[in-house]
């Protein structure tokens, strides 16, 4: 499934927020804190943080500002490790409480492979239920493989995210492929 | 379903106090703990740490050496935090040709041990989605006018590699003492979203 990230760009977005407006919202570090206890107390590891913010669902991410976004993953993880239901959560919160999407099926990890700086690749465009983070300019595409700049970073998901691989390919700025030649360009 | 009893949406602070009693219940949250830790990141996590590092590696050439071969240990070495589940930091030299520029696409991770928490910018959807594709159009909407000559090099933070950018010494101030440098380098400066030239002597 391919999640939700920004990993080689999207477009349509607007100017960033800069300066950024003062912010003080005290439930913020509070969570941040909770979340590194869920963490010293092995409930969780980031990768499964991770995970789970990615399975929220789209328009669910795309409005939630980033400890929000934080705030669903530890109350996701906490109803999947057994600490709570969503019922009692909501219960303790006084109102609905959405929770990140379930996890997929799984698969397989492949074969690790190495590559050489410069080396051109070809990322598989794989749709599968498991887990999958892939810029969308380079599926299917050749691009130039690089120990430098932007980072692929693909992650496949064993059983219930306990386990994982991550391969990362590593590519030079924004890359397009024209007759086997990978060009770089930086608007 | 929780539908039935629960007419509205629970407000973050709401859905914090909840997970706060459900790790309270289970006894793995001591009394003390939010306090704790968040006085902890307040006082230790804190741009100074980043700010110390860059002002030292500007004065002292074999710092500078080190920093730039393995980040994690010249930030140990400096005293600083660094998690051992974050583990690499990496430091990304400017020169006059290039220019280094962080961001993480995935989830807004940064190196806050060194460099402090993210500023707000870093973790909106504007900055994630567009810099990696239009970095030169960003940073010049963000104030930074870099020349085409200028080499931009995005860095995009994983979970286990984080970045800070060791930003070039503006000219003015070659002859400044360490604290009087360190008092000079802001967060957005290691981030790469703006540079140091406009200090003066």
């Amino acid at each position: 499934m391919d999640s939700l990230h920004d990993l080689g760009g999207k477009q349509g977005f607007g100017r960033v927020t800069y300066p950024y407006p003062p912010h003080d919202e005290t439930w913020e570090p509070v969570l941040r804190a909770l979340s590194a206890c869920a963490l010293q107390n092995h409930i969780y590891n980031m990768d499964e943080f991770r995970h789970a913010i990615e399975r929220m669902a789209p328009r669910h991410y795309m409005t939630a500002p980033y400890f929000q976004r934080h705030l669903t993953a530890v109350a996701t993880l906490l109803v999947e490790k057994g600490l709570a239901t969503r019922e009692e959560l909501e219960a303790l919160a006084g109102g609905s409480f959405q929770l990140s999407g379930p996890i997929g099926p799984g698969r397989q990890p492949a074969e690790p492979q190495s590559f050489e700086i410069g080396e051109t690749v070809r990322v598989k465009n794989d749709m599968s239920p498991a887990m999958s983070v892939c810029p969308p300019m380079s599926a299917a595409r050749p691009v130039l493989w690089s120990a430098l700049h932007l980072l692929i970073r693909s992650l496949t998901l064993l059983d219930t995210a306990c386990r994982h691989q991550w391969n990362q390919l590593t590519m030079f700025g924004f890359a397009h492929a024209t007759s086997g030649q990978t060009h770089v360009t930086t608007p | 379903m929780a539908h039935q009893m629960t007419s509205s949406i629970a407000t973050p602070e709401q859905k914090t106090a909840a997970i706060e009693m459900v790790l309270r219940r289970h006894g793995v949250l001591s009394d003390n703990f939010v306090l704790d830790f968040t006085e902890h990141a307040d006082d230790a996590w804190v741009t100074a740490n980043g700010a110390n590092m860059v002002a030292r590696a500007w004065t002292d050439p074999a710092f500078r050496a080190r920093m730039l071969a393995d980040g994690t240990a010249a930030a140990r070495e400096m005293g600083f935090d660094f998690p051992e589940h974050h583990r690499h930091l990496v430091v990304l030299e400017n020169t006059s040709d290039v220019h280094n520029v962080i961001v993480c696409t995935l989830c807004s991770c940064t190196a806050y041990t060194i460099i402090g928490a993210a500023p707000g910018w870093y973790k909106d959807l504007d900055y994630r989605a567009r810099v990696v594709r239009e970095s030169r159009t960003v940073l010049r909407e963000m104030g930074l006018d870099l020349p085409e000559s200028t080499e931009i090099r995005v860095w995009d933070t994983t979970g286990d590699t984080r970045y800070m950018v060791l930003p070039m010494q503006p000219p003015a101030t070659e002859s400044w003492s360490v604290d009087r440098l360190a008092a000079i380098v802001t967060q957005d400066s290691m981030i790469g979203a703006s540079r140091l030239d406009e200090v003066k002597g």
